[in-house]
Protein backbone atom coordinates (compact mmCIF):
# COMPACT_ATOMS: atom_id res chain seq x y z
CA UNK A 1 0.00 0.00 0.00
CA UNK A 2 1.34 3.43 -0.93
CA UNK A 3 1.39 6.55 1.24
CA UNK A 4 -1.47 8.11 -0.70
CA UNK A 5 -3.80 5.44 0.68
CA UNK A 6 -2.74 6.29 4.23
CA UNK A 7 -3.37 10.03 4.00
CA UNK A 8 -6.75 10.86 5.49
CA UNK A 9 -6.54 14.56 6.39
CA UNK A 10 -5.44 16.60 3.40
CA UNK A 11 -7.22 19.91 3.90
CA UNK A 12 -7.08 21.93 0.69
CA UNK A 13 -4.31 19.71 -0.72
CA UNK A 14 -4.44 16.51 -2.75
CA UNK A 15 -3.18 13.27 -1.22
CA UNK A 16 -0.08 13.47 -3.40
CA UNK A 17 0.67 16.97 -2.20
CA UNK A 18 0.19 16.03 1.43
CA UNK A 19 2.33 12.89 1.17
CA UNK A 20 5.03 14.80 -0.72
CA UNK A 21 5.07 17.54 1.90
CA UNK A 22 5.33 15.00 4.72
CA UNK A 23 7.92 12.63 3.32
CA UNK A 24 9.96 14.53 0.71
CA UNK A 25 10.26 18.22 1.58
CA UNK A 26 12.09 17.56 4.90
CA UNK A 27 14.81 15.66 2.98
CA UNK A 28 15.75 18.43 0.52
CA UNK A 29 18.78 19.54 2.51
CA UNK A 30 20.20 16.00 2.63
CA UNK A 31 19.44 15.45 -1.04
CA UNK A 32 21.35 18.59 -1.89
CA UNK A 33 24.39 17.52 0.15
CA UNK A 34 24.46 14.09 -1.45
CA UNK A 35 24.00 15.62 -4.90
CA UNK A 36 27.02 17.83 -4.25
CA UNK A 37 29.05 14.77 -3.34
CA UNK A 38 27.91 12.85 -6.38
CA UNK A 39 28.23 15.60 -8.98
CA UNK A 40 30.94 17.75 -7.35
CA UNK A 41 29.35 20.72 -9.08
CA UNK A 42 26.91 23.19 -7.52
CA UNK A 43 24.83 23.78 -10.64
CA UNK A 44 24.68 20.10 -11.50
CA UNK A 45 23.70 19.29 -7.93
CA UNK A 46 20.78 21.72 -7.98
CA UNK A 47 19.54 20.35 -11.30
CA UNK A 48 19.85 16.79 -10.02
CA UNK A 49 17.83 17.56 -6.89
CA UNK A 50 15.12 19.30 -8.92
CA UNK A 51 14.78 16.34 -11.26
CA UNK A 52 14.79 13.96 -8.29
CA UNK A 53 11.99 15.95 -6.63
CA UNK A 54 9.97 15.92 -9.82
CA UNK A 55 10.35 12.16 -10.19
CA UNK A 56 9.55 11.67 -6.52
CA UNK A 57 6.38 13.72 -6.87
CA UNK A 58 5.25 11.66 -9.83
CA UNK A 59 5.96 8.41 -7.96
CA UNK A 60 4.82 9.43 -4.48
CA UNK A 61 1.75 7.20 -4.46
CA UNK A 62 3.91 4.11 -5.08
CA UNK A 63 6.08 4.92 -2.03
CA UNK A 64 5.27 2.70 0.96
CA UNK A 65 5.99 5.38 3.56
CA UNK A 66 9.05 3.69 5.05
CA UNK A 67 12.60 5.04 4.82
CA UNK A 68 11.83 8.12 2.76
CA UNK A 69 15.47 9.11 2.58
CA UNK A 70 16.55 5.75 1.19
CA UNK A 71 13.70 5.87 -1.33
CA UNK A 72 14.71 9.36 -2.46
CA UNK A 73 18.39 8.44 -2.67
CA UNK A 74 17.51 5.55 -4.96
CA UNK A 75 15.56 7.94 -7.20
CA UNK A 76 18.50 10.33 -7.15
CA UNK A 77 20.97 7.57 -8.11
CA UNK A 78 18.79 6.48 -11.02
CA UNK A 79 18.24 10.06 -12.10
CA UNK A 80 21.95 10.77 -12.02
CA UNK A 81 22.72 7.61 -14.03
CA UNK A 82 20.10 8.60 -16.57
CA UNK A 83 21.53 12.12 -16.88
CA UNK A 84 25.04 10.73 -17.33
CA UNK A 85 23.89 8.38 -20.06
CA UNK A 86 22.32 11.27 -21.97
CA UNK A 87 25.40 13.43 -21.68
CA UNK A 88 28.07 13.17 -24.39
CA UNK A 89 30.86 13.88 -23.81
CA UNK A 90 31.10 13.59 -20.02
CA UNK A 91 31.30 16.87 -18.17
CA UNK A 92 34.82 17.57 -16.97
CA UNK A 93 34.93 18.05 -13.23
CA UNK A 94 35.81 21.59 -12.21
CA UNK A 95 37.76 21.41 -8.94
CA UNK A 96 37.25 25.12 -8.29
CA UNK A 97 33.50 24.62 -8.16
CA UNK A 98 33.87 21.97 -5.48
CA UNK A 99 36.27 24.11 -3.48
CA UNK A 100 33.85 27.02 -3.64
CA UNK A 101 31.42 25.23 -1.37
CA UNK A 102 33.91 24.17 1.34
CA UNK A 103 33.07 24.77 4.94
CA UNK A 104 34.95 27.74 6.39
CA UNK A 105 32.95 28.09 9.59
CA UNK A 106 35.53 27.57 12.33
CA UNK A 107 33.65 29.09 15.25
CA UNK A 108 35.47 30.39 18.34
CA UNK A 109 38.34 27.90 18.51
CA UNK A 110 41.95 28.70 19.52
CA UNK A 111 44.15 29.83 16.63
CA UNK A 112 46.79 27.12 17.31
CA UNK A 113 44.16 24.44 17.07
CA UNK A 114 42.83 25.91 13.84
CA UNK A 115 46.33 26.01 12.29
CA UNK A 116 46.88 22.33 13.12
CA UNK A 117 43.48 21.47 11.71
CA UNK A 118 44.07 23.51 8.55
CA UNK A 119 47.34 21.68 7.89
CA UNK A 120 45.73 18.36 8.63
CA UNK A 121 42.66 19.15 6.57
CA UNK A 122 44.70 20.28 3.56
CA UNK A 123 46.58 16.97 3.59
CA UNK A 124 43.30 15.14 4.06
CA UNK A 125 41.69 16.88 1.09
CA UNK A 126 44.61 15.85 -1.08
CA UNK A 127 44.46 12.26 0.18
CA UNK A 128 40.71 12.13 -0.34
CA UNK A 129 40.99 13.31 -3.94
CA UNK A 130 43.67 10.68 -4.57
CA UNK A 131 41.37 7.82 -3.54
CA UNK A 132 39.78 5.65 -6.23
CA UNK A 133 36.29 6.99 -6.96
CA UNK A 134 34.29 4.12 -5.34
CA UNK A 135 36.28 4.54 -2.11
CA UNK A 136 35.95 8.31 -2.14
CA UNK A 137 32.20 8.12 -2.72
CA UNK A 138 31.76 5.86 0.31
CA UNK A 139 33.79 8.18 2.54
CA UNK A 140 32.03 11.29 1.28
CA UNK A 141 28.55 9.90 1.84
CA UNK A 142 29.15 8.34 5.27
CA UNK A 143 31.88 10.43 6.89
CA UNK A 144 31.45 13.78 5.19
CA UNK A 145 27.70 13.90 4.63
CA UNK A 146 26.74 11.73 7.59
CA UNK A 147 24.60 9.11 5.86
CA UNK A 148 24.14 5.69 7.45
CA UNK A 149 25.66 2.63 5.76
CA UNK A 150 22.21 1.70 4.50
CA UNK A 151 21.52 5.14 3.04
CA UNK A 152 24.92 5.26 1.34
CA UNK A 153 24.30 1.79 -0.11
CA UNK A 154 20.98 3.01 -1.51
CA UNK A 155 22.57 6.14 -2.95
CA UNK A 156 25.30 4.20 -4.73
CA UNK A 157 23.24 1.12 -5.60
CA UNK A 158 25.62 -1.34 -3.95
CA UNK A 159 25.19 -3.89 -1.12
CA UNK A 160 25.67 -2.80 2.49
CA UNK A 161 28.76 -4.99 2.84
CA UNK A 162 30.35 -3.28 -0.13
CA UNK A 163 29.90 0.11 1.50
CA UNK A 164 31.48 -1.15 4.72
CA UNK A 165 34.39 -2.74 2.89
CA UNK A 166 35.05 0.34 0.75
CA UNK A 167 34.74 2.61 3.75
CA UNK A 168 37.15 0.62 5.90
CA UNK A 169 39.73 0.30 3.16
CA UNK A 170 39.38 3.96 2.21
CA UNK A 171 39.94 5.12 5.78
CA UNK A 172 42.98 2.89 6.06
CA UNK A 173 44.39 4.45 2.90
CA UNK A 174 43.61 7.94 4.15
CA UNK A 175 45.36 7.26 7.41
CA UNK A 176 48.41 5.90 5.62
CA UNK A 177 48.47 8.90 3.27
CA UNK A 178 48.27 11.33 6.18
CA UNK A 179 51.10 9.59 7.99
CA UNK A 180 53.21 9.72 4.84
CA UNK A 181 52.39 13.42 4.50
CA UNK A 182 53.73 13.99 8.01
CA UNK A 183 50.43 14.61 9.74
CA UNK A 184 49.24 11.78 11.92
CA UNK A 185 45.56 11.23 12.67
CA UNK A 186 46.68 10.66 16.26
CA UNK A 187 47.35 14.36 16.63
CA UNK A 188 50.14 16.84 15.89
CA UNK A 189 52.74 16.08 13.28
CA UNK A 190 54.20 12.64 12.72
CA UNK B 1 42.56 -9.02 29.23
CA UNK B 2 42.54 -12.65 30.30
CA UNK B 3 39.32 -12.46 32.30
CA UNK B 4 36.49 -14.42 30.75
CA UNK B 5 34.16 -11.52 31.30
CA UNK B 6 34.74 -7.85 31.94
CA UNK B 7 32.01 -5.36 32.75
CA UNK B 8 29.55 -8.18 32.12
CA UNK B 9 30.69 -8.65 28.51
CA UNK B 10 32.57 -11.65 27.06
CA UNK B 11 36.18 -10.81 26.28
CA UNK B 12 37.14 -9.80 22.75
CA UNK B 13 40.70 -9.96 21.56
CA UNK B 14 42.53 -7.24 19.67
CA UNK B 15 42.27 -9.00 16.31
CA UNK B 16 38.50 -9.29 16.68
CA UNK B 17 38.15 -5.72 17.85
CA UNK B 18 40.18 -4.29 14.99
CA UNK B 19 37.89 -6.02 12.48
CA UNK B 20 34.81 -4.23 13.82
CA UNK B 21 36.45 -1.10 15.18
CA UNK B 22 35.34 1.22 12.40
CA UNK B 23 31.78 -0.05 12.52
CA UNK B 24 31.85 0.56 16.28
CA UNK B 25 33.05 4.14 15.67
CA UNK B 26 30.21 4.60 13.19
CA UNK B 27 27.78 3.37 15.90
CA UNK B 28 26.42 0.73 13.56
CA UNK B 29 27.36 -2.36 15.57
CA UNK B 30 24.79 -4.44 17.42
CA UNK B 31 24.47 -3.32 21.02
CA UNK B 32 25.88 -6.51 22.54
CA UNK B 33 28.99 -6.50 20.35
CA UNK B 34 29.37 -2.77 20.81
CA UNK B 35 29.53 -3.29 24.58
CA UNK B 36 32.28 -5.87 24.16
CA UNK B 37 34.30 -3.51 21.99
CA UNK B 38 33.85 -0.68 24.49
CA UNK B 39 35.02 -2.91 27.33
CA UNK B 40 38.08 -3.98 25.37
CA UNK B 41 39.05 -0.45 24.38
CA UNK B 42 38.82 0.72 27.98
CA UNK B 43 41.53 -1.79 28.86
CA UNK B 44 43.69 -1.94 25.74
CA UNK B 45 45.92 1.03 24.95
CA UNK B 46 46.71 -0.24 21.46
CA UNK B 47 43.08 -0.52 20.38
CA UNK B 48 42.25 2.69 22.20
CA UNK B 49 44.94 4.43 20.14
CA UNK B 50 43.60 2.88 16.94
CA UNK B 51 40.10 4.05 17.81
CA UNK B 52 41.26 7.57 18.56
CA UNK B 53 43.08 7.82 15.23
CA UNK B 54 39.94 6.84 13.31
CA UNK B 55 37.76 9.13 15.42
CA UNK B 56 40.05 12.06 14.63
CA UNK B 57 40.05 11.10 10.95
CA UNK B 58 36.27 10.94 10.96
CA UNK B 59 36.01 14.33 12.67
CA UNK B 60 38.35 15.85 10.08
CA UNK B 61 36.32 14.33 7.27
CA UNK B 62 33.21 15.85 8.80
CA UNK B 63 34.87 19.26 8.54
CA UNK B 64 35.10 18.70 4.78
CA UNK B 65 31.35 18.84 4.62
CA UNK B 66 30.20 21.29 2.02
CA UNK B 67 28.32 24.33 3.07
CA UNK B 68 24.90 23.87 1.60
CA UNK B 69 24.37 27.21 -0.02
CA UNK B 70 21.29 28.49 1.80
CA UNK B 71 20.10 30.31 -1.29
CA UNK B 72 20.22 27.11 -3.34
CA UNK B 73 18.49 25.09 -0.63
CA UNK B 74 15.81 27.76 -0.35
CA UNK B 75 15.34 27.68 -4.14
CA UNK B 76 14.94 23.91 -3.94
CA UNK B 77 12.46 24.24 -1.07
CA UNK B 78 10.44 26.68 -3.18
CA UNK B 79 10.61 24.27 -6.10
CA UNK B 80 9.34 21.48 -3.84
CA UNK B 81 6.51 23.62 -2.47
CA UNK B 82 5.52 24.64 -6.00
CA UNK B 83 5.33 20.95 -6.89
CA UNK B 84 3.04 20.59 -3.92
CA UNK B 85 0.75 23.51 -4.64
CA UNK B 86 0.43 22.69 -8.32
CA UNK B 87 2.05 25.83 -9.70
CA UNK B 88 4.59 23.87 -11.75
CA UNK B 89 3.09 23.03 -15.15
CA UNK B 90 5.11 19.87 -15.80
CA UNK B 91 4.70 18.04 -12.50
CA UNK B 92 2.73 15.20 -14.07
CA UNK B 93 4.25 12.91 -16.69
CA UNK B 94 3.20 13.47 -20.26
CA UNK B 95 0.59 10.97 -21.40
CA UNK B 96 1.99 8.14 -23.52
CA UNK B 97 1.68 8.59 -27.26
Amino acid sequence: MGVCNEVTETGPHSVEETAFGTHVLPEIDVLHRVALSITRDTGEAEDLVQETLLRAYRAICSFDGRHARAWLLTIMRNTHASRMRKRRPAVVHDPDAALAVRDDAWGDRPVEEIVVDVTFDAALTEALLALPVPFREAVELVDVQGLSYREAAEALGVPLGTIMSRLHRARGRLRDALTQAGVSPLGGTA
Amino acid sequence: MNDAHTHGHPVMHCEEVLIVLQTWIDEQLEEAVSGQVTSHIERCTHCDSEAKSYIRLKAALRRQRSVCDEVVVERLQIFGRRLCDGSLPDRHPEPPC
